[in-house]
């Protein structure tokens, strides 16, 4: 049963066409992986999902309702069935760990002071963090405030997921960490989940099924091994890393 | 017909009427619960408290040196004994209220840009969307309540510091007699001009939180972009401002008695 459904999803900005025509379903549980060059409009197509950007034209459906026709309100609402990891985790500046992971809590749900607690604390050892509850985001490295992101997110018990280049800026060994805890999430928990990244590596430990953006259209998708396997030249030199081939990147 | 068309397009009409849209928002979400108590607190005590030393400085060379220049303007005509009665009434109703709301408007206004602009350019505004917060209620509304109740108290505690400035340069400098110079001002002073003082500070609040939450709810492209979203906050609050005072110098009567 599909869970989220894009169809035919354009969007520009000024004389820039981002998203030329997107079309893509994603099961109930299953793990998406959309991966794609720098530029070619991954989070523009995620932020569509969530409301943050309204489309020119095309749809989007979750659990079979329109998000682009919801009003502000409604979406809010809807809201409380999404987790949003951003890129740089979006921690706010203001608040102490504790109550960034709380702030969604306190939105959503009339749990009382002690029940936040242990949310917060389950949800930080859940991702392998202790004791930071009282630190500031400014006062962490970039792949523990990636994992309080991934804390704020799973706190919510979410039945979606959107991951936004979770691994882009770490190192080799704290990737494969976050790409591990991903696939822990995914089965503990059994979300939705899209993870928009240009790491294959991690985007061949995590997905269950992989599509590739490329100029403003997803031109293939697949299981992991299809991927693998494919004779699509762009899909092929974009795998390999290679600067020689179909794709243009100047 | 086109050029019509083409001048309702140009950037300066998007850009107030996207502000104007904004601000109507972001005022019409004041009233609608989930009331923001604790930012709303916050950010009273950060435009309030935080703004005290700027106003009171401001204040007390505003009405020394115009203390001064009236002193010396009205004793040409022997006329100096009448200096102080118009002290009152300009710094209560024009100066104080104007410079008052100028200075906020680079401290706090720039401020307020800066943070959200922050906010904007680290995706933590979007964060709160997908937390199920609207950001212009969640940020932009607590800072008007907050700027528009604040500004009036500082302009109240900014006329008691003007009044003192004219004081130390009327009486202890020029030497005018202390009871001529409160009977003087007293004597064509009004409640009203107070009131007046006060509309227009509640009018220089709002302009100045929703100017510059706007600009930084707005911001684009990284630490330039908070730069340019801070200096725009600032020149466009501070023209508003002016503008603003004009308009209600033509609205407002000068006096109730008669």
């Amino acid at each position: 049963m599909n869970h989220i459904e894009i169809v035919n999803l354009h969007k520009s900005f000024g004389e820039k066409k981002v998203l030329r025509g997107v079309n893509l379903t994603v099961k109930r549980g299953e793990t998406f992986v959309v991966i794609g060059g720098s530029g070619t409009g991954k989070s523009v197509l995620m932020k569509h999902i969530v409301g943050l950007i309204k489309p020119d034209k095309g749809d989007i459906f979750v659990d079979g309702e329109s998000i682009v026709k919801m009003s502000k309100k409604e979406l809010l609402k809807k809201m409380r069935k999404f987790a949003y990891v951003f890129q740089g985790a979006a921690l706010f500046d203001s608040l102490n760990i504790r109550e960034n992971i709380a702030f969604g809590l306190r939105r959503f749900f009339d749990y009382s002071e002690d029940e936040i607690s242990n949310i917060v604390r389950e949800s930080l050892e859940s991702v392998g963090l202790f004791d930071v509850e009282q630190k500031m985001p400014s006062e962490l490295s970039g792949g523990m405030k990636k994992r309080v992101g991934l804390a704020r997110a799973i706190a919510l018990k979410p039945e979606i997921i959107l991951y936004d280049e979770p691994t882009t800026g770490l190192d080799p060994v704290m990737s494969d960490a976050i790409s591990r805890l991903i696939n822990q999430i995914s089965e503990k928990y059994r979300v939705t989940s899209i993870v928009i990244t240009h790491d294959m590596k991690s985007a061949f430990t995590i997905a269950d099924r992989i599509g590739m953006l490329y100029q403003g259209e997803i031109i293939e998708t697949g299981t992991v091994e299809e991927i693998k396997n494919t004779s699509n030249l762009i899909l092929k030199q974009f795998i390999e890393g290679s600067s020689e081939g179909p794709i243009q990147f100047i | 017909m086109k050029l019509i068309r083409r001048f309702l397009n140009s950037s300066i009409f998007f850009l107030l009427g996207d502000m104007a849209i904004f601000s109507f928002e972001a005022i019409k979400n004041i009233f609608s619960p989930p009331f923001e108590k604790k930012e709303t607190l916050k950010q009273m005590f950060e435009i309030g408290v935080s703004s005290l030393q700027v106003v009171s400085l401001t204040s007390l060379f505003t009405g020394m040196v115009f203390s001064l220049q009236t002193y010396l303007g009205f004793k040409k005509f022997g006329a100096e004994a009448y200096s102080a009665s118009i002290m009152g009434v300009s710094i209560t109703k024009e100066l104080v209220p104007v410079l008052v709301g100028l200075m906020v408007a680079g401290r706090v206004g720039a401020s307020i840009a800066a943070e959200l602009g922050t906010m904007k350019v680290t995706e933590q505004i979007d964060a709160l969307f997908t937390l199920g917060t609207d950001p212009v209620k969640f940020l932009a509304s607590p800072r008007i309540i907050a700027a528009s109740l604040m500004l009036p108290v500082l302009v109240i505690y900014g006329d008691v510091i003007g009044i003192i400035g004219s004081y130390i340069v009327d009486v202890l400098v020029m030497e005018m007699n202390p009871t001529n110079f409160v009977e003087s001002i007293l004597s064509h002073f009004e409640v009203w001009d107070i009131i007046t003082g006060l509309i227009k500070a509640v009018s220089f609040g709002t302009i100045i939180a929703s100017v510059s939450s706007y600009y930084g709810m707005r911001t684009e492209g990284g630490a330039e972009g908070v730069g340019k979203a801070t200096t725009f906050a600032v020149v466009t609050s501070s023209v508003l401002i002016l503008v603003a005072d004009f308009i209600w110098g033509k609205i407002l009567p000068f006096s109730l008695k008669g």
